[in-house]
């Protein structure tokens, strides 16, 4: 049990370090575009943040193995598709013609 | 008693999962609609890009992320908060449920700072596609905190092992949405 809140602690850490680098990556006092691999950063930061979240505070490392495969797939399937739908716009594969 | 549901032992039955199968049957369909409308929301920028991004110029960005830093600190005070109902601690389980749920009022006034800001910029829900999204979005996922913070409150006052546990359990859920949301709605442009 003891173990279990420490390594409890150690997602709070996690989530609070990680949340500070998405301000970072994410250039929060600026307005600059992130670009594909800055907005895949602060996807990245949220994945991670996800996965403290599930793990540790919802406990699913004490859950079946599916219901963690289940989860991360869908954090996954999410960032995927944010970012796919921003690379497609930003790389101009879509909207060409809104843009202007 | 106490010892049958320490998470150890909890292996069969649903799996696994901490507290009643009926919060999580809620959880997963409340994680399908925010998941729907988080890809909904990457599509219509991806449509419209130069509106969003002078949209989300508009937002305080920091604000957003003290916000994160409040909801995932709150969330660690609940999961201190069912470890405490483990060991038998009712009253540390219960003062720290109510400290979780005074983290959601924080993060509520922050957000009404927020709001306040926009609205006396001149931005309202019928500002145009981003600010329609925004509101809606942030508005929904504020509800949700609202009813969290009843609910944690609920079960700290009967603050049984699997009360504790759904009441965090829906809380966590609460806060894994705005970890997603905060990326796709304030930072990515």
């Amino acid at each position: 049990m003891v173990k279990g809140i420490s390594r409890l602690t150690l997602a709070w850490f996690v989530l609070l370090a990680l949340s500070v680098t998405a301000l970072v990556v994410g250039g929060a006092a600026t307005q600059d575009s992130l670009g594909v691999a800055g907005t895949a950063g602060v996807l990245l930061t949220a994945l991670f943040k996800g996965r403290e979240i599930l793990l540790h505070y919802l406990e699913l490392k004490h859950a079946g193995r599916g219901w963690r495969v289940v989860l991360t797939a869908y954090l996954l399937l999410i960032a995927g598709l944010v970012l796919l739908a921003y690379a497609a716009e930003h790389l101009g594969w879509v909207g060409a013609t809104l843009n202007k | 008693m106490g010892v049958a549901v320490t998470h150890d032992t909890r292996e069969d039955g649903f799996s696994g999962l901490p507290g009643n199968l009926m919060m999580w049957i809620l959880i997963f369909s409340e994680l399908a609609v925010f998941g729907a409308a988080f890809v909904g929301f990457a599509v219509a920028r991806a449509l419209d890009p130069a509106t969003f991004d002078m949209g989300q110029a508009h937002l305080d960005r920091l604000l957003g992320g003290l916000n994160t830093l409040v909801l995932v600190t709150s969330g660690y005070v609940a999961a201190l908060g069912v470890e405490a109902g483990r060991r038998g601690l009712g009253g540390r389980a219960r003062r720290l449920f109510c400290a979780a749920a005074a983290g959601g009022g924080v993060f509520l006034v922050i957000k009404m700072m927020e709001y306040s800001a926009t609205l006396s910029a001149g931005y309202t829900i019928d500002s145009g596609a981003f600010f329609g999204l925004y509101f809606m979005l942030t508005g929904f996922h504020a509800l949700h905190v609202v009813f969290g913070m009843g609910l944690l409150l609920v079960v700290a006052w009967k603050n049984s092992v699997e009360n504790l546990e759904t009441g965090a359990a829906f809380w966590h859920m609460v806060d894994l949405i705005w970890v997603i949301l905060y990326p796709i709605v304030y930072l990515i442009r």
